[in-house]
């Protein structure tokens, strides 16, 4: 390209540039390339290295420009933040795994796991509490009808007429899960043999009990957000821990975690989201509308 | 009427506009400050088709969305912390210190740690003066007369003798004239003598501290302050004289810092003004006194801001043990052009 064709005599708003020119300066301070580099590719295509350094600065300064490139450089920082945590995640002497416990106090629980987003797995004797009868597989199966169980399904316990007997006496994991069921909104979780689950997010704590069959499950932990949300990016896959949930154990799913299983068998279990908590939980409110930010002061 | 907007509210727009805010939001809070409605909307419409912010929406789909996450985890430090304070430690061991507080991301005081150092009995302002006196120092001064001085160190620094920096100690307080680290003063061949007074925490920090960037020295009159900023790696902070104030943020508190440039906050830590930062009265601010021995890790992004009550010696070392290269970095950290790629 001649320097005729990217520069002209007189530019709007300051740049000696053509709209393409400007365009192009734009997407690539966009893309976050360094503008000696973009002085350099413009004196390449012919524009003399004063007009090309005026040109660059000028646009550097084009106010719409400035707060463009604040919102997109917010966003590298904070995906560069996430990679802090997950950095510093890795640094254990084994490969990271997802801790199991036979025995955790509540207070363990909550200090070391659920405030440090930190998933967990515990045998609870929550499974006890449950009539062997009622809760039997073919028992459960009849009470969704064949049609939906042949299916995966994940249903609110209560407030449906046909799982009243299930939810008539259900008990919450002492001490983990707030006392009251119906405030824990527990949720049936049913696969028949073989089924297979997507990954999706965890928009609130999830404390998952499972009850019948081994449940295997992936967990992605918050701070690959990057890595689960760019499809494109190739080159790094995220970081996933894989958990086996047998009958009798807890798993605690943290916010803003993703999560996907298989039930080779098929599986059953009740998931709860309000903890023995003064706040029983806490959202991911990741599909908010965005509100302005306080205005610059005004003269 | 294309230029009826000032640059400022130009630049609010494209920001908010890029951010996924809904137009209709934008004109209604311009209405709201006392704009012309028809104003509102033509500098609305032209935000909107602007190249600049076309194309940054594509690189910035994910920010509310990252935001929204980092709330999450503020929330949950809150309700872990009924009371917003940094802990304090006598003689953590370092595998506690690493689990809990290095791969936690979590400040902590810790006592005790410099009880082998010569340098706490050995240095004062009256014995540095006698040994050291003549050997000129670079410091920044002039801090008072810009905003942001540790954005502009470059342009600050000035080389005088370490005894004119030390008489600054006896007026009142004054932010005016600091010795930070980028001077690297204990590789100096003068200085070094200084560096046998002073051990690596053991199993904290590498033991070799022969080496550029490995220990640095702040030292500076009462009232020096660093107002809020973060590091792009961790620190691990020795108070070697004097008292200093620290304010702490959370490294996840970052979306709501008022952060424009660099590392740096616009809300300045003595007089925060909360109607122009409206955000920042949702951060947890923690504040500490250290005083002699005490040591301070700042966790990395963690925002902080330093004020020295006394005259003030610290120590900060950088390379932690059990760490992959030594620390860890906050790699995209660093918002915008840094001042010297700023004008090309």
């Amino acid at each position: 390209m001649s320097s005729s064709s990217a520069s002209r005599e007189v530019g709007a708003e300051g740049s000696p540039l053509t709209p393409e020119w400007r365009r192009w300066l734009v997407e690539n301070l966009l893309r976050g390339t360094a503008p000696r580099e973009l002085v350099a590719a413009l004196e390449k295509a012919g524009v003399p290295a004063p007009t090309a350094q005026q040109a660059v600065a000028a646009e550097q300064r084009e106010p719409f420009v400035v707060g463009a490139l604040g919102a997109v450089g917010m966003q590298r920082k904070l995906e560069g933040l996430l990679d802090v945590y997950a950095e510093l995640f890795q640094q254990t002497d084994t490969p990271p795994r997802v801790d199991r416990h036979e025995a955790l106090t509540p207070s363990a629980f909550f200090e070391r796991y659920y405030f440090q987003n930190l998933p967990v797995v515990l045998r609870d004797a929550w499974a006890s509490t449950l009539a062997p009868g009622a809760w039997a597989s073919d028992e459960v199966a009849a009470l969704l009808g064949e049609r939906e169980a042949r299916h995966a399904c994940c249903v609110p316990l209560f407030g449906d007429a046909r799982l009243e007997p299930l939810a008539r006496a259900l008990a919450t994991p002492r001490g983990l899960a707030a006392e009251d069921a119906r405030a824990c909104e527990p949720r049936l979780w049913w696969e028949p043999p073989g089924a297979e689950v997507p990954l999706r997010a965890a928009r609130r704590n999830v404390l998952l009990a499972q009850v019948r069959g081994v449940r295997q499950l992936q967990l992605i932990p918050a701070f690959e957000l990057r890595r689960v949300a760019s499809a494109t990016d190739t080159t790094a896959a995220p970081l996933r821990l894989d958990v086996t949930l047998s009958p009798g154990e807890l798993l605690l799913v943290p916010v803003g975690w993703w999560y996907g299983f298989h039930a080779p068998e098929g599986g059953l279990a009740v998931s709860f989201e309000a903890f023995a908590l003064p706040v029983p939980n806490v959202t991911w409110e990741s599909d908010a509308e965005p509100l302005p930010s306080a205005l610059p002061p005004l003269d | 009427m294309k230029n009826a907007l000032p640059p400022e509210l130009k630049t609010w727009l494209a920001e908010n506009l890029v951010r996924g805010v809904a137009s209709a939001r934008l004109v209604a809070a311009l209405e709201a400050a006392g704009l012309d409605p028809e104003v509102a909307r033509d500098g609305v419409r032209a935000a909107e088709n602007h190249p600049a912010v076309v194309g940054g929406r594509s690189h910035a789909e994910r920010s509310e969305v990252l935001a929204s996450l980092l709330a999450t985890r503020s929330e949950l430090y809150r309700q872990a912390h009924a009371e917003i304070r940094v802990e304090r430690r006598h003689r953590l061991g370092p595998a506690e210190f690493f689990a809990d507080y290095y791969r936690r991301n979590r400040p902590v005081v810790i006592e005790g740690l410099l009880e082998d150092w010569p340098a706490l009995k050995r240095w004062t302002p009256a014995w540095m003066a006698e040994r050291f006196g003549d050997e000129t120092v670079e410091v920044m001064a002039g801090r008072d007369a810009l905003a942001l001085p540790d954005f502009h160190a470059d342009r600050l620094r000035r080389e005088v003798p370490l005894r004119e920096l030390l008489a600054r100690f006896e007026g009142a307080p004054t932010n005016d004239m600091y010795l930070v680290a980028r001077n690297s003063l204990l590789l100096r061949e003068a200085f070094r003598p200084l560096l046998e007074d002073l051990r690596a925490p053991e199993g904290y920090i590498h033991p070799d501290l022969d080496g550029p960037d490995r220990v640095h020295v702040w030292l500076g009159p009462a009232g020096t302050l660093s107002n809020l900023h973060h590091d792009h790696l961790n620190v691990l902070f020795c108070q070697v004289w004097g008292r200093k104030q620290v304010w702490l943020a959370p490294s996840w508190e970052t979306p709501w810092m008022s952060n424009m440039r660099g590392f740096y906050s616009a809300v300045d830590v003595m007089a925060p003004d909360t109607a122009r930062f409206p955000d920042f009265a949702r951060v947890a601010l923690h504040s500490v006194e250290v005083g002699p021995g005490d040591v301070l890790f700042l966790p990395v992004g963690w925002w902080h801001a330093l004020r020295a009550l006394d005259p003030s010696l610290s120590v900060t070392f950088v390379n932690f043990e059990e760490t992959p290269g030594l620390n860890t970095f906050w790699r995209e950290g660093w918002l915008g052009a840094t001042p010297s790629e700023e004008r090309p």
